[in-house]
């Protein structure tokens, strides 16, 4: 059973949740300008895969769950660990491999880490993280606890035998599972249509016994509106919940990816739906919020953005000698 | 007591079901059908579907949900049919339990315990008589052990649990029948040492799983033509307790490694090297290895038995470094 | 002023062979620069100077073989040279020192040994050299600089540079046109801090890449430096006869390919019990012991030979051998051997040789002044007698089984002992017990007919017994001129160990229990 993309009704959500949906996507979208700066000058290095144009989604979505639900994301993982309240001075640290990153300079941008906040990573291998994230699930039915484990991916993963074994296992478990498909439309080079014979994912997703539906995935309101329905219906005991965000990423794949497969128009065409223009024209037009007052929010992240950047720059790299740990349990 | 290897393993399944309520079993068929080789029937009956938890057939998801739920604090024990199958959650294996600890620079434990049966002899051909030990062995991050004793059947199962860290226990399927002393619930084995299964000195011996039955039936024929062989149970392929091997080969300067799976890039051949490195002042023959042959395991059964390593390939070879 | 000497290339090098010049006098030569091409024997080996300067007189023509340490060449700084001030320049009032080093990085082996008594190098240009040379001039008399027609391993640059970075050229791979050695190869050993570990073999022609020309008499660098054993051993083997200080060339392995093993090694050689001071087992026994049979690739019988070459030189070298020889008569033992083999099936006849080697270990026996090894600057006398035999090969050299304890055989067990020996080493299969560290050697070439043989000792051992053919001459019997039996046995003696009235006694020992054959061979 699957609904076409829905916006948000305007006025459903208070205010001050509007400005702060506002206020994480920008602040998503400039930490990530500010890495490309760093990466050029190689600050960063490794794989940088940016998640600009898709901020509605992790803004949206992780707004709407509690500090005791867990998430699982992917090697596109800087807007969900900024979401989920990661401090951006371990994010930044990590992208610097640092030791006083949040993975304590071993993972990089792809393994965004955090336990104390149930962020259990980014994960490189594509639908890797789903089998795990059952598991996390599956722990909290064991316990008799009513959390979820949100689970984050992307179009190409669907097409992964493991995200059908998962779909599968959960839906037979009643597990309690929300898959967030973010679907920006390439797995990497190649579009969704050139992947999958049936391209509506929601509706594929269904057929494992599972609520499923579309989002418009450039529209921050309609993200919250969605997970909110979705998280309810999975507390409540209705099993896992597949919600498909229709969203595009603006930049390439990654900062190795020459991006010759897309269509310039077509990149456009999305930009015309920025869901950062998007909420703010809105929010302005509401007067919720005005010129000022977005410049106050930018001045803002910009001052937390080179706060941690100094810091990343003057914290310690992890010695040489403590190589071979993190590798086992260190026994005392 | 004397018991079968299989009613060992399921002891000891029992008593860490009894012990600690965070463990559970999940794998394909352990529930409705007690286990593909029989070990946890009954279980059901007794602990009930949360604990005990038929999975469809999908290696790589429950094998991560294992993870996940091991991340999440629970003990799970993930039983994958057969090595083969083990392949299809390899990644989740590689990818998400040896490494999940170290990406996350320390943050997360993963005690999960995996248990695959293993091995050739039945005639079951090439796709499912397969000795995968050395592809999990290669991997830092996860523990690895092979059952090949009866008591061990018994005795690592709680070990393991108590690891922090993902372990790994084959069990051969060649011995869920066979018989040997069990030790009570109280005795655990030490899952970070070698232990010497049959003490000599004219030679080393060192085999794990189902080729130390191998290894000790060419000691006693050894034995009857005056070579007195060590023979060196492995236990722990990962860490290798190279300690045990290197002081074994130090007093007899001569090594012979058994391995039921092939040859070339293979624990035996890891053992080897080991010795090469830490006991080479102390090596006064060249290391010979008895493997597998270089062949996906054949059908037939005369093909089979010549693949496989043999009591007497093995008093070859140590006649061979002895002489 | 310095000189360039003849190097010393490996440690049983004595002498080289001048092949080639690659410089001519005038010429500017600079630290790791090749000058010249040396045959050791071994190979070609091209030779670097290790000084800053001018070549200034050649003083060995190519094609002439000159002792290690022979000057080969003079070299002056050249002119505002860093490090060699012109004299005139110095304000201190000494007189130069002619040999002061051109460049800070001059080992102290390039200056000439105290106890150097060449010449003192010449000016250049004079015509009158000592060491029997002349001044060579070119061949083409202007030094046109022609550049030598053989292929550089690398050019001279990138020789400096390596040698600056600590790395043996010889060792590296050279990844330039024909193999040679470019910068970049240099570079990427720099960076990978390999430490581009020598071969033995070149270990032993440039132990450092800074090694200089030694003036030290090369058996003396030996006893420094034991040589690297590169035959077959194992790790076990090679553990236990560092321990005992037993050289394992004079080992021969019973394993695969001659491998040595522990078995092999003398039974006394025994893991954790270091010998007590004072039975220390001997070094280097310089008979070659190790595989020399066509059957070994490994071992050419070239490399045989210069084995035995290195041995015997090193033993003529520093031996001060004195020689005795004395006429014995073998009726008494000749007969006995007829009376005995007469009644022995013929695979256990006795032959002369094996009634010679008995009287021979009791004669050892009796006189253990010469039963022993010298070591240390002094005589160590051994507790048991184990005979030496050589064995002459087939396909030429020598191998040199041991007859243990043989002062206790029998002329029958010592002939079966003889049999397998030489069984056993004309097969290349010896056992430990063929290995056991000689005290005392014996050779006898009469099989062939030679008169008397006088023998090279092997170091460390102090005699070697040698007998010729028994043959039947005339001589005096009870006044009378008759015909016997009789063979020269002799004596060659480590003269720092005994002298001549031991080498007697123990003769006359000898030819007593050759006139008492029922004793040898009951």
């Amino acid at each position: 059973m699957t609904e076409s993309p829905a916006g948000a009704v305007p006025g459903r959500t208070d205010p001050g949740r509007r400005i702060e949906l506002l206020r994480q996507m920008m602040r998503i979208r400039r930490f990530e300008e500010r890495c490309i700066q760093l990466y050029s000058t190689e600050k960063i290095r490794g794989f940088l895969h940016l998640y600009i144009g898709e901020e509605a989604v992790a803004a949206g979505l992780l707004s709407e769950i509690d500090a005791q639900d867990a998430v699982v994301s992917t090697y596109r993982d800087h807007g969900h660990a900024l979401a989920r309240g990661i401090p951006m001075t371990a994010l930044m640290a990590e992208m610097f491999g640092r030791s006083t990153g949040c993975s304590g300079g071993r993972g990089g941008s792809m393994h965004l880490f955090d336990a104390q906040r149930r962020f259990y990573g980014g994960n490189a291998i594509v639908a890797g993280g789903l089998p795990p994230a059952l598991g996390l699930a599956l722990a909290d039915v064991l316990t008799d606890t009513p959390h979820i484990t949100v689970c984050l991916f992307g179009d190409g993963a669907f097409a992964e035998g493991e995200f059908h074994e998962c779909a599968n296992l959960a839906a037979l478990w009643h597990l309690p599972v929300l898959f967030a498909c973010e679907n920006n439309q390439y797995a990497m080079g190649t579009a969704l249509r050139r992947e999958h014979a049936a391209t509506d994912l929601a509706l594929r997703a269904a057929g494992y016994g599972m609520a499923s539906w579309p989002v418009d995935g450039m529209d921050a309101e309609a993200v919250a509106e969605a997970a909110r329905r979705a998280v309810q219906s999975i507390r409540g005991g209705g099993g896992p919940c597949f919600l498909e965000f229709r969203t595009y990423r603006f930049r390439a794949h990654s900062l190795y990816d020459a991006d010759r497969y897309r269509d310039k128009a077509e990149i456009e065409q999305w930009k015309a739906r920025d869901p950062i223009e998007r909420l703010y024209g809105q929010l302005r037009n509401a007067e919720i919020i005005d010129d000022r007052g977005y410049a106050e929010i930018e001045t803002a992240i910009d001052a937390e953005i080179d706060a941690a950047i100094v810091e990343a720059e003057a914290a310690p790299l992890e010695p040489v000698a403590d190589l071979t740990r993190h590798v086992y349990a260190e026994r005392q | 007591m004397t018991t079968t290897y299989r009613q060992a393993l399921t002891d000891a399944l029992r008593e860490a079901l009894d012990r600690d309520e965070r463990v559970f079993l999940m794998g394909e068929d352990v529930g409705a059908y007690g286990g593909c080789f029989g070990v946890s029937r009954g279980l059901l009956d007794d602990y009930g579907p949360r604990r005990i938890r038929d999975t469809p057939l999908s290696e790589s998801a429950f094998v991560g949900a294992g993870i996940g739920a091991a991340i999440a604090g629970r003990r799970p024990i993930v039983e994958i049919m057969t090595g083969n199958f083990s392949l299809l959650a390899l990644d989740q294996i590689l990818n998400n339990a040896a490494t999940l600890r170290h990406m996350s620079g320390g943050q997360l434990d993963v005690p999960l315990v995996i248990r695959m049966a293993t091995g050739a002899g039945r005639q079951l051909a090439a796709q499912h008589s397969h000795s995968l030990e050395s592809f999990y062995a290669h991997l830092p991050g996860l523990r690895v052990l092979s059952a090949a004793t009866v008591a061990d059947a018994r005795g690592m199962l709680w070990p393991a649990l108590q690891d922090p860290d993902p372990v790994v226990i084959f069990e051969p399927i060649a011995l869920y029948n066979s018989s040997g002393e069990s030790r009570g619930p109280d005795t655990v084995t030490d899952i970070d040492t070698a232990e010497v299964a049959r003490p000599g000195n004219d030679a080393t011996v060192v085999a794990y799983g189902g080729t130390l039955h191998t290894a000790l039936a060419a000691a006693e024929q050894l034995a009857e033509t005056g070579v007195d062989a060590e023979v060196i149970d492995l236990r722990t392929l990962r860490p290798l307790d190279t300690a045990t091997i290197v002081e074994s080969v130090s007093r007899t300067h001569r090594l012979v490694t058994v391995d039921e799976g092939w040859g070339r890039v293979g624990i035996a051949a890891e053992i080897a090297a080991a010795t090469a490195e830490h006991a080479y002042y102390d090596l006064d023959a060249p290391i010979r290895r008895v493997c597998t042959a270089e062949v996906p395991i054949p059908y037939a059964r005369q093909l089979e038995e010549a693949a496989l390593p043999s009591a007497g390939a093995v008093v070859v070879a140590v006649q061979e470094v002895v002489s | 002023m310095t000189e360039f000497r003849m190097p010393s290339l490996g440690a049983d090098m004595v002498e080289g062979t001048l092949l080639h010049w690659y410089v001519r006098p005038g010429q500017v030569v600079h630290i790791g620069d090749v000058v010249a091409e040396v045959d050791t024997t071994k190979a070609a080996i091209e030779v670097e100077s290790f000084d800053d300067g001018i070549l200034a007189a050649i003083l060995v023509p190519e094609g002439a073989t000159v002792p290690v340490g022979t000057p080969l060449a003079t070299i002056e700084p050249a002119a505002g040279s860093v490090g060699a001030p012109p004299s005139a320049e110095r304000t201190d009032g000494e007189p130069a020192p002619e040999d002061t080093p051109a460049d800070s990085h001059r080992d102290a082996a390039t200056t000439p040994a105290a106890d150097h008594t060449g010449p003192a190098p010449l000016p250049p240009h004079t015509a009158e050299a000592i060491s029997g040379g002349r001044e060579i001039s070119p061949p083409g008399g202007g030094g046109t600089g022609e550049k030598p027609g053989h292929d550089l391993h690398a050019t001279p640059l990138i020789r400096k540079l390596a040698e600056e970075a600590g790395i043996d050229i010889d060792t590296v791979h050279g990844s330039g046109p024909a193999g040679r050695v470019v910068r970049a190869d240099i570079n990427r050993i720099k960076s990978a801090g390999s430490s581009n570990v020598p071969s033995p073999e070149t270990e032993r022609r440039t132990a450092h890449p800074a090694s200089t020309v030694s003036t030290v008499p090369s058996d003396k660098a030996v006893q420094g430096t034991p040589k690297t054993y590169t035959g077959r051993a194992s790790g076990y083997a090679r553990r236990l006869a560092t321990a005992a200080n037993i050289e394992l060339s004079g080992v021969q392995g019973s394993g695969p390919d001659d491998a040595v093993r522990a078995l092999d090694l003398p039974t006394d050689v025994s893991e954790r019990q270091p010998a007590p001071d004072g039975v220390r087992p001997p070094p280097p026994q310089n008979v070659p012991g190790d595989n020399v049979t066509a059957e070994t690739p490994r071992r050419s019988p070239a490399t045989a030979r210069q084995m035995i070459a290195a041995a015997m030189t090193r033993s003529k070298r520093t031996v001060p051998h004195y020689y005795l020889s004395s006429t014995v008569d073998m009726d008494a033992a000749m007969r006995r051997l007829r009376t005995v083999n007469e009644q022995a099936p013929v695979t256990e006849r006795i032959v002369s040789s094996a009634l010679l080697l008995c009287a021979a270990a009791r004669a050892a026996r009796a006189v253990p002044e010469l039963n022993g090894f010298w070591l240390d600057e002094e005589f160590r006398p051994a507790p048991d007698v184990h005979v030496g035999m050589v064995v002459s090969l087939r396909e030429g050299g020598i191998l040199v089984p041991t007859i243990s304890d043989a002062d206790h055989l029998s002329a029958t067990a010592m002939m079966q002992a003889v049999r397998d020996a030489v069984a056993r080493t004309r097969a290349g299969r010896l056992r430990s017990r063929d290995t056991v560290q000689a005290t005392i050697t014996a050779t006898s070439l009469g099989d062939l007919g030679a008169d008397a043989v006088f023998g090279v000792i092997p170091v460390p051992q102090v005699a070697i017994v040698g007998f010729g053919a028994v043959t039947e001459k005339p001589c005096a019997v009870a006044g009378m001129v008759g015909v016997r039996p009789q063979v020269t046995a002799t004596l060659s003696a480590d003269h720092r160990a005994s002298d001549g009235a031991v080498g007697a006694r123990f003769l006359r020992c000898l030819a007593d229990h050759l006139q008492h054959p029922e004793e040898l061979c009951p």
